[in-house]
């Protein structure tokens, strides 16, 4: 019951992004910069969300394990739409100093390279990009040139499921280097280190939203349609012919107002066969289009 | 332009891949086992990797050169092609590779040297009558010179073989090393062209076609074999005066003793290609037209076909001899 009023609420929402985090601690930053609220309590994972700005936040634990079963519970419970990205930030040891510098991740193998991932959209003007292993526990013999962290790998191939590579985002800031620094991380410390990477966060969530917007114009479905397919009964073959159709006579007729088009339609049938008739005359270049 | 390498482990060490790589010093380089675990990850999105292709450099293990599909061809009855890149530089919107690979990442096969002998190897096996290969079936054959300096390597190649023809298949009016080599009569440089109207609204990224007048001319002048390929021919309204002018300009502006050959073929896809091209730009003025499915094939049937064939020929009848003329049929 509770999916279901969720995906209602989900429903109105203007899905953008979608926050996968492991700590409270790193997620803190971010919940209020973003000024995100806690929804209900009785979510398995603690949820946060803001919906004038369509984000959504869970805070799924650390290891791959709740990093998946987080992804897939907030994502079955909201409906979320394919256009939405996804964005794992967090924590992760690397061989080098200095602490807190922000990375994107480019690639992500677990620690025997049998599983790979490639995510993200790059922003190689806003950070360096690198490359993650993720481990099952923690420990702190790194190497140069690679994070680790404990989920990276679990999100990334889930969520560039439920969107695409494109949408799914892993960005790390450095906390450890050695053992010693790795003992004492703290959860001020680690919302310390979030905290002063907000500035760049704030571009790439812009910059990410360009890439939501792209997307949802691509996937989302016209309000014309929905109008439609609430009126008259359409199989599911007839619906995936609707929705292709109506995106080519938009394309032909900018200017004709869909609802004065289909007017005289009583059934399905008759929608699909008003927009195969307007469309026997588009053609490609017309001087008004 | 190119902010991530992705590089196999097993050609870090290739002088090729040093070179690539030297051009591009602010590059993130990541190493990888096989292109294919990035390349055909079936996740990824086309049009949003588009925007910002990595690079991919690999080594090609097999199929180096591969027979031309049926009614492909300029003339020779054996015809193959060979495809050291994947993925282009442009972004025509009718292009087939946006529907037939996952990633709009470019990938070249840095071992050269490889076709070369796989290119030899077919002569010697066809050991009767002319052979064409065809370069620029996966990628633009020029558009990518600068960083992969594949055809200085390739042309000194065909230079010695006499019963062998390439054509490279271009919109990249980047003319070297043409223009600083002596031309190669069995060597076409053969450019793409649609009327500048559809051209602007299609060949995203490429060269206005008056640029690729302008270059096709030197290339002319400096003796090199030219191709006009008119493929695809794109319906649109008022196409016969665009195309009119089109030929015109291009009879105008070319000697028709440069004229190598001359090709032509309609707009075909797999039906499958098509609807992941759709899907990918649903919005495209492009695909608003009734196009007709039949056999398989989305096409825009054979009666707008051949009313626009006969018109390219009307066009070019009379002043460029008809064995010089070619219909391409191959759909992709
Ligand atoms: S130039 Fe050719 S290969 Fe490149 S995008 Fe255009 S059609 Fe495709």
């Amino acid at each position: 019951m509770l999916i279901n009023k969720e995906k209602i609420l989900g429903g109105g929402f203007e899905f953008s992004i979608c926050w996968v985090i492991a700590l409270p601690s790193e997620a803190r930053p971010i919940i209020s910069a973003f000024k995100l609220t806690k929804t209900d309590d009785e979510a398995v994972f603690p949820i946060y969300k803001n919906e004038v700005t369509g984000q959504l936040l869970i805070i799924s634990g650390i290891g791959q394990m709740n990093a998946a079963a987080a992804t897939s519970y907030i994502c079955g419970r909201y409906n979320v739409p394919a256009w939405v990205a996804w964005i794992n930030i967090g924590i992760a040891g690397y061989a080098q100093e200095p602490l807190g510098k922000l990375f994107q991740v480019a690639k992500i193998t677990d620690e025997r390279q049998t599983r790979v991932a490639y995510p993200g959209f790059r922003f190689s003007k806003l950070m360096p990009l690198t490359t993650l292993i993720t481990r099952e526990q923690p420990c702190n013999d790194y190497k140069t040139d690679t994070l680790y962290d404990m989920e990276g790998l679990a999100f990334a191939e889930l969520a560039s499921r439920f969107s695409c590579n494109e949408l799914t985002f892993l960005f790390k800031v450095v906390s450890d280097t050695n053992a010693k620094q790795l003992r004492r991380i703290k959860p001020s410390y680690v919302e310390k280190l979030l905290a002063q990477n907000m500035r760049t966060i704030f571009l790439l969530v812009d910059e990410v939203k360009e890439l939501v917007k792209e997307e949802k114009r691509r996937l989302d479905v016209s309000n014309d349609v929905k109008v439609v397919l609430s009126k008259f009964h359409f199989s599911a073959s007839r619906k995936v012919q609707l929705v292709q159709k109506y995106r080519r006579w938009k394309t032909a007729f900018p200017n004709t107002p869909f609802s004065r088009a289909c007017a005289h339609a009583k059934s399905a049938g008759d929608v699909i066969h008003i927009l195969d008739e307007m469309l026997i005359s588009a053609v490609f270049d017309r001087p008004s289009s | 332009m190119i902010d991530t390498i992705f590089i196999e482990q097993d050609v870090l060490d290739h002088e090729r891949t040093k070179t690539v790589v030297s051009k591009f010093p602010k590059s993130r380089r990541i190493i990888i086992s096989r292109y294919q675990e990035v390349f055909n990850k079936r996740t990824q999105n086309f049009r949003l990797q588009k925007k910002q292709p990595a690079l991919i450099l690999a080594s090609k293990h097999k199929n180096f050169v591969l027979p031309a599909p049926a009614g492909f061809g300029i003339g020779t009855k054996k015809n193959f092609y060979f495809s050291h890149m994947y993925n282009c530089l442009y972004d025509c919107r009718y292009c087939f590779l946006q529907g037939m690979y996952s990633s709009a990442n470019y990938v070249l096969f840095v071992n050269y040297e490889d076709f070369y002998s796989q290119i030899e190897t077919t002569i010697s096996d066809n050991a009767k009558g002319r052979i064409t290969f065809f370069s620029g079936y996966d990628c633009d054959s020029l558009a990518f010179e600068k960083i992969s300096g594949f055809l200085k390597n390739t042309l000194p190649v065909f230079s010695g073989l006499e019963r062998a023809d390439l054509e490279l298949r271009t919109k990249s009016v980047q003319l070297e090393p043409l223009l600083s080599m002596e031309p190669q009569q069995n060597c076409i440089v053969a450019f793409s062209l649609m009327p500048e109207e559809l051209a602007k609204k299609l060949d995203n990224k490429a060269p206005s076609i008056s640029r690729r007048i302008a270059a096709l001319t030197r290339l002319a002048e400096r003796g090199w074999p030219i191709g006009l390929r008119f493929d695809p021919l794109i319906y649109s309204y008022d196409w016969k005066e665009k195309y009119e002018r089109l030929v015109g300009s291009l009879l105008e502006a070319l000697p028709n003793e440069s004229i190598h050959s001359i090709s032509y073929g309609p707009l075909r896809f797999p039906k499958k290609m098509y609807s992941e091209i759709f899907k990918l730009y649903p919005d495209e003025d492009l695909f608003s037209f009734s196009m007709k499915e039949a056999d398989g094939i989305v096409s825009y049937g054979n009666g707008i076909e051949k009313e626009m064939s006969d018109f390219l020929l009307g066009q070019l009848s009379g002043v460029v001899s008809s064995e010089k003329i070619f219909q391409c049929l191959s759909q992709t």
